[in-house]
């Protein structure tokens, strides 16, 4: 294989009209991008502003319902500056953050590990798929009650609560990638020489990755209910004790700056995945030449 | 004895909810000689497939038996490579990278990897592409990646599934043009299958018509027409056409029974 004709590449690439350095991988100009990502800026920034004029007026403006029931988003802006600068947010915060991220990165060990024996072993996934499915579609809110007395109070039920309600999406998800790796792919593998281990390293783990991380982003509201509902129901500790802390002693507006709180974490770490998931699998986003 | 001794080989699929066995092959025989260039031509579900995946060790035999270089096939090996109809290239590496897929399971060519690669880059045409995804690609510079991934570790035999069969009409005229010289560059056994006539014909040494479902042999035709023959005037070679005559008429009777099991089965 010494022959060097790349003359005739260079002919095959002028009669194709493709010049060797051209590759557009991207769908239109970066202008065109830019402006439709502020038009749509721009659509909720109206969108929020008539909302919040809305609900301000109904409240303070009309007097149709009483702010004690329902406060005013100004004040609670204020009540949601007030709980950062007076710090009382503070330790509430960090035990959810830190049940939180225990709950879900045991969570993510163990299903991923779980999904990719489902996926590769199929007696396994015999096994556990029609359990992991009914455990699923349990509402996980109903072993609540039941975790204080197999984990007693404090962070420890809170964390089971987060990891239950959050391996599910990622062990069905990752389980589900590992069959819906291209077979022609596989034949490929074994084509050139791949031993079972070969192809599981080299095809079958890179095209579940970016299923993997669409399971975690799946987990991601799941789990923060499953907190949410932990902390709520008697913990006395984390946003949700805020929450119903607030809600009891007419602090409404502490209450709703709880949600607010925990809507602004939710929607950063949905958009956090989605684009580590675009950036581990751009192929699967439809950027493609033909 | 030939390069590649196809013996009364016999293919058998189980079927889903259904204790009949699909026969994709019945007892097919063929020797194709070493450096020769064999296209297999033959109706939609005739078996094409199959016999290059049985050729490959993908699929095994329910009878008989396939022999490369004296030695019965059971699975596959280094000596053999496919080139896939859907390219087959794994999205998350670049061109290079790709290719690099087709040595790396071989210990032996460790050392001489980027050396086999750039050579290979070069013979198939693939300068200033090396750092591209293939969804970066066109579907004949997708193929050419399939191609040198099949060529870098220097196969004695290439098989090709209907490689050009998803680029368009005039990719496909130079990738044919290309092969043709990349083949007798490299001095390959080809076996190449395709639903094209004037493809069979244009490339092959000999064409193998084959059957409706089960696939048989109907007729082995050699293709006396010197090369290369990548130029457009050899399709109005009076042999070429003659020969295509042939092919055709072997072809259309193939055809008309396939279309009326088709409709027997649809009705």
């Amino acid at each position: 294989m010494s022959a060097s004709i790349p003359a005739a590449g260079q002919d095959a690439y002028r009669q194709l009209g493709v010049a060797p350095l051209e590759l557009p991988a991207v769908r239109g100009g970066i202008a065109e991008r830019v402006r439709e990502r502020w038009g749509r800026l721009i659509v909720v920034a109206v969108e929020a502003a008539i909302f919040l004029a809305l609900w301000e007026w109904l409240t303070i403006g009309s007097g149709l319902v009483n702010p004690v029931f329902l406060p005013p988003p100004s004040r609670v802006f204020t009540t949601l500056i007030e709980l950062f600068t007076s710090g009382t947010i503070w330790p509430e915060l960090q035990f959810s953050a830190t049940t939180w991220t225990t709950g879900f990165g045991l969570a993510a060990l163990v299903g991923v590990t779980l999904g990719l024996l489902m996926g590769a072993f199929e007696p396994v996934g015999r096994l556990l798929g029609p359990l992991a499915w009914s455990l699923y579609a349990t509402p996980h809110i109903s072993i609540r009650p039941m975790l204080v007395i197999w984990f007693g109070f404090g962070a420890a039920p809170i964390i089971a609560l987060v990891f239950v309600s959050a391996i599910f999406p990622i062990l069905l998800t990752t389980a589900a990638g590992v069959r819906t790796v291209d077979p022609v792919l596989l034949r490929a593998g074994e084509v050139f020489g791949g031993r079972w281990v070969d192809i599981q390293r080299k095809i079958v783990l890179p095209s579940t990755l970016p299923f993997v991380v669409t399971g975690l982003r799946l987990a991601i509201p799941t789990s923060l209910i499953g907190m949410l509902v932990g902390e709520i129901l008697g913990s006395g500790q984390g946003i949700g004790a805020i929450l119903a802390l607030g809600t009891a002693t007419f602090r409404v507006d502490q209450a709703i700056s709880a949600i607010v709180i925990l809507v602004a974490t939710s929607l950063t770490l949905l958009r956090l995945f989605g684009a580590l998931e675009h950036r581990l699998a751009p192929w699967r986003h439809g950027e493609t030449r033909e | 004895m030939s390069f590649i001794e196809i013996r009364d080989l016999t293919v058998a699929y189980p079927q889903a909810r259904s204790s009949n066995r699909l026969v994709a092959l019945w007892e097919v025989n063929l020797s194709v000689g070493d450096g020769e260039f064999i296209t297999v031509v033959g109706p939609s579900g005739c078996g094409k497939t199959t016999l290059l995946n049985a050729v490959a060790g993908l699929v095994p035999a329910t009878a008989g038996e396939v022999l490369v270089d004296g030695k019965r096939v059971s699975g596959p090996g280094p000596e053999r490579a496919v080139v896939f109809q859907e390219y087959a290239l794994l999205p998350w590496r670049t061109a290079w990278d790709n290719i690099r897929f087709g040595l790396e399971m071989q210990p032996k060519l460790r050392d001489s990897a980027n050396r086999r690669i750039r050579e290979a880059i070069e013979l198939v045409g693939l300068n200033g592409f090396e750092r591209a995804y293939p969804r970066e690609l066109s579907g004949g510079m997708r193929q050419r990646v399939g191609l040198a991934r099949a060529l870098v570790a220097e196969p004695k035999i290439l098989l090709m599934d209907e490689p050009f069969a998803a680029v368009d009409a005039m990719t496909r005229e130079v990738m044919q043009g290309e092969l043709e010289r990349i083949v007798a560059a490299a001095g390959r056994t080809v076996i190449f299958i395709t639903h094209s006539i004037d493809e069979a014909i244009l490339l092959g040494d000999r064409v193998v018509v084959a059957t409706t479902r089960p696939g048989r042999v109907k007729e082995i035709v050699r293709v006396d027409l010197p090369r290369p023959r990548g130029d457009a005037d050899v399709k109005g070679n009076p042999t070429f056409i003659r020969t295509r005559e042939h092919v055709w008429e072997l072809l259309r009777d193939e055809a008309l029974i396939h279309a009326r099991g088709e409709e027997a089965a649809a009705g």
